[in-house]
């Protein structure tokens, strides 16, 4: 009996290891991918960051016939427009979180859950023409001439140009894309505060805001800053209604309301033309690079944050638009 | 106890627990007024999505036929007659060479995670995986173009085509596809592989018997996700493929670029000419509806398997 099988057992270690061996293989496919982008961004930039060095940063002049090149002004203008949107963003989802989690009536609860789902997978690209149509029309129209005539005083909220385009049109419609992404890792955080604390709150004659300010939010508050550092994240590599929006002027914004440009609107404008030119492309590339480390820290603290509070489970919202 | 002292207790406990009308009102109507700017909020955050759709609505409804689905762009400037097929087709190009590689990549990666490797060697490839997610898309499209676009240097020299397009897109999606299914199949309750492996099965048997089938509906979701999220994606695609108004000959070299619904609305929305901008939006339209038709078919699917679960 055992050695009639001793060939079938055989056959079948020789299957299960053959299975793993190709299993070994695409997790080498997914090391290949990571080092593969980090590295062509690192090998291509490297003539720009050896010729220029760290100054690369604060130099604000970009001429590529005078082959100077400095990130300052994409630098500002990205992150102008990053923490502008973050400005909106933070208070409208941490309202919608502690809505859906502590104040939406149960039935309606996974109904308002796929709005906010559904925002989040809305292509990018949509989300600029909507800008251009509507949110570019109404700050022309309504919103910077009320600024114009009560507000021109004030630094940063003097218009210069009503035009409609600019870091607050892309900021608002940034705003809107990074919603998604903190409201459900708010709902998260809060839906992980034990019920039995909760009760008991209420139990005691607290009132439901008593309970978000005394009990669930001094629980939950890191899973939101988790969100709000992944939400960053999204925010400053946001390209396409970005793009759309900003105006793209590669000049240091003053006021909320004039144009500017984003490292990633002028990488998608100007890199395909850049690569006549082996110094200009590669600076293109070192902007890259700044928006991939960003991007690498940014989501190391955010994913080592929301490890302890939700399990580093990441809700569906993270992908989506593009 | 003494009389007086019993009630200096009683007057203690009145203040700490302040028990008068006016106070509780208050915190009622504290409570009323967090209530309404959080469900405030909430009209707000939803609000893009319904005027989203109602503005492309209400400007491409005029546009919307089967002559615009079905027929190619024409007319000057290119696209103020005809429709957007080869957009469509385009994408169906590009949805089709970024499965063929993250597809399986994904899958065999998530299955791996989940079953076999070791505790710190996981955590690692899991990190690099979640990193990759965050990825701003310009930065996969520069890798793209020198890596798969490029005619200089080192690459592929597949031109601006189909083929680097569809590539790169597969990069961004593996790691999605990689990650849903590892907690597709770590959602298995664990009674079902270790009842597998108890009766003696070896791990293959265990995954080509039960796990596949076990998690089928959740890998399915996983792979829809990746596609909802590479069908709106246009940054990669201004450095890989860009864009092309007839149908394309070949997947490499030159007539190898392929039309894309998302390029199609960027390069619409930047001309100065209005008839475009409403069949920019016009095609919003139909990019919005293969979004929400995968979106609806992912919850379906994942939807029916709890629900399969439950029974069982």
């Amino acid at each position: 009996m055992a050695k009639l099988n001793q060939k079938l057992k055989l056959k079948l270690k020789y299957k299960d290891d053959l299975f793993k061996f190709i299993l070994s293989i695409f997790i080498f496919g997914i090391i290949l991918i990571f080092i593969t982008v980090v590295a062509i961004i690192i090998y291509y930039s490297y003539p720009a960051v050896s010729r220029f060095g760290i100054a690369f940063l604060w130099t604000k002049e970009w001429n590529p016939p005078k082959e100077i090149f400095g990130a300052a002004t994409f630098i500002a203008g990205t992150f102008m427009v990053t923490i502008i949107a973050l400005i909106f963003a933070i208070p409208l989802s941490l309202g919608i979180g502690i809505f859906l989690e502590e104040y939406c009536p149960k039935f309606l609860k996974g109904f308002f859950t796929i709005i906010i789902e559904i925002l989040a997978g809305i292509p990018s690209v949509i989300f600029g023409v909507w800008g251009v149509l509507t949110i570019v029309p109404w700050l022309r129209r309504d919103i910077e001439p009320f600024f114009e005539a009560h507000f021109s005083n004030i630094p940063f909220l003097k218009v210069t140009e009503n035009i409609g385009y600019g870091i607050l049109a892309a900021s608002i419609v940034v705003a809107f894309m990074v919603v998604p992404i903190i409201a459900s890792i708010t709902k998260d955080a809060l839906a992980a505060v034990p019920k039995i604390t909760k009760d008991g709150a209420l139990a005691m004659g607290a009132t439901r805001l008593d309970v978000i300010k005394d009990v669930s939010l001094p629980f939950s508050y890191r899973g939101i800053y988790g969100g709000i550092i992944l939400g960053f994240g999204r925010a400053v590599g946001e390209t396409i209604a970005v793009v759309l929006l900003i105006g793209n002027q590669a000049i240091i914004p003053k006021s909320i309301f004039g144009v500017g440009y984003t490292i990633s609107a002028m990488l998608a404008n100007t890199f395909t033309f850049a690569v006549i030119s082996p110094i200009y492309a590669s600076s293109e590339v070192a902007l890259a690079l700044i928006l991939l480390l960003i991007s690498l820290i940014v989501n190391i603290i955010g994913r080592n944050v929301l490890q302890k509070v939700i399990g580093g489970k990441l809700s569906r919202t993270q992908f989506g638009g593009g | 106890m003494t009389e007086k002292e019993n009630n200096k207790k009683t007057e203690d406990l009145g203040n700490y627990f302040p028990i008068n009308k006016s106070y509780i009102k208050r915190k009622k109507i504290y409570n009323r007024i967090a209530y309404t700017f959080a469900a405030l909020a909430f009209i707000i955050g939803a609000f893009p999505v319904f005027h989203i759709i109602y503005s492309a609505l209400i400007i491409g409804y005029k546009y919307l036929n089967w002559n615009f689905i079905s027929t190619l762009p024409s007319g000057f400037p290119i696209g103020a007659k005809g429709g957007i097929l080869n957009a469509i087709i385009g994408d169906l190009y590009l949805v089709v060479i970024a499965s063929c590689l993250a597809v399986p990549l994904g899958i065999g990666s998530g299955l791996y995670l989940s079953l076999f490797g070791k505790k710190r060697t996981n955590s690692i490839i899991r990190l690099l995986n979640e990193l990759m997610i965050g990825i701003p898309s310009v930065v996969w499209g520069i890798m793209g173009f020198y890596i798969f676009s490029t005619n200089a240097g080192l690459g592929f020299h597949f031109g601006f085509s189909a083929l680097a397009a569809g590539l790169t897109l597969g990069f961004i999606m593996t790691p999605i596809v990689t990650l849903l299914t590892e907690q597709a199949v770590n959602r298995i309750p664990v009674s079902y592989i270790e009842g597998a492996l108890a009766m003696g099965a070896t791990k293959w048997q265990a995954t080509k018997s039960v796990i596949v089938k076990a998690a089928m509906g959740g890998i399915f979701t996983a792979v829809l996700l990746g596609v909802l999220n590479i069908i709106g994606q246009t940054a990669p695609l201004l450095f890989t493929n860009y864009y092309n108004t007839g149908m394309p000959t070949g997947v490499t070299g030159p007539g190898g670029a392929v039309g894309d619904l998302a390029m199609l609305i960027f390069i619409y929305i930047h001309e100065p000419s209005r008839i475009l901008h409403y069949k920019a939006e016009a095609a919003s339209v139909v990019l919005l509806f293969f979004v929400f038709a995968l979106d609806i078919g992912m919850r379906l699917i994942s939807w029916v398997t709890v629900k399969i679960f439950e029974m069982l």
